[in-house]
């Protein structure tokens, strides 16, 4: 009975490692490996154009606000002339620079 | 003028040697007249050169807003103006004939092109870089 025990156990155990080689072999003889590969590499790029994106966003934000100019004039006096020209720093200034010019 | 200006107060206005005036002219039309209104409003609160300012550095911003006029009530807010008086400003037109007044005089005064610039009583006619400006004004300082 003994024999027959072994003999059972050890083609039990032969039926199992047939069953665990095919299970591990379907997959890697199936192209779902290689097709998965480029499914993925399109969208590597995909994040990094985002990030560019975004950082060309900001300066664009930046320059709709142009402090350092406006400070500039700001912090200085400012008036009129006798006629209603706006003129900007002392009134009193030994030089006076006089600016024709259009907007556009 | 949007480069050399800042240097221009930088050098000499900010150290109190000189002042620079602004005459606006409209060679350029509507716009040109429209946007300095705008900076005209904007001295109402204290903010003519600001605004004059936020015009010359996003010149193109400007062109591809909705009218011109509403690029300028952006700007206006941009620099912490208030909307609602600026923009009561702009409707009113009342710089309209004053502007206008103030281009007729300088044309008769022979600015026929722009820009041109006067440094005491010396015209200069287009462009310059700083360094040129700043040879003319170093020899006009006492």
């Amino acid at each position: 009975m003994s024999i027959i025990r072994i003999l059972g156990v050890a083609i039990f155990i032969t039926v199992l490692a047939n069953c665990g080689s095919q299970s591990v072999e379907t997959p890697s003889a199936t192209p779902w490996p290689s097709a998965t590969v480029p499914a993925i590499t399109p969208t590597i790029p995909t994040t990094p154009t985002d990030t560019v994106v975004a950082a060309v966003a900001t300066p664009i934000a930046a320059t709709d606000t142009p402090a350092v100019v406006i400070n500039t004039a700001d912090t200085l006096a400012s008036g009129l002339t006798p006629e209603g020209y706006h003129v900007l720093g002392d009134m009193a200034a030994p030089i006076t620079f006089i600016d024709y010019s259009d907007y556009f | 003028m949007l480069e050399v200006e800042p240097q221009l107060i930088d050098t000499y206005v900010r150290t109190g040697k000189m002042r620079i005036i602004v005459r606006p002219l409209f060679t350029t039309g509507e716009d040109s007249l429209l946007a300095a209104h705008a900076s005209e409003c904007a001295g109402e609160q204290q903010h003519y050169f600001a605004m004059r300012a936020a015009i010359y550095a996003d010149q193109g911003g400007l062109f591809a807003a909705e009218s011109m006029t509403a690029g300028l009530s952006q700007r206006a807010q941009s620099i912490g103006l208030d909307g609602a008086a600026f923009d009561s400003c702009m409707q009113s037109d009342k710089y309209r004939l004053p502007l206008l007044t103030g281009y007729t005089r300088a044309k008769e005064s022979g600015i026929n092109s722009r820009p041109v610039f006067e440094i005491n009583d010396q015209r200069i006619i287009g462009a310059r870089p700083f360094s040129q400006f700043a040879d003319i004004i170093d020899q006009l300082i006492p």
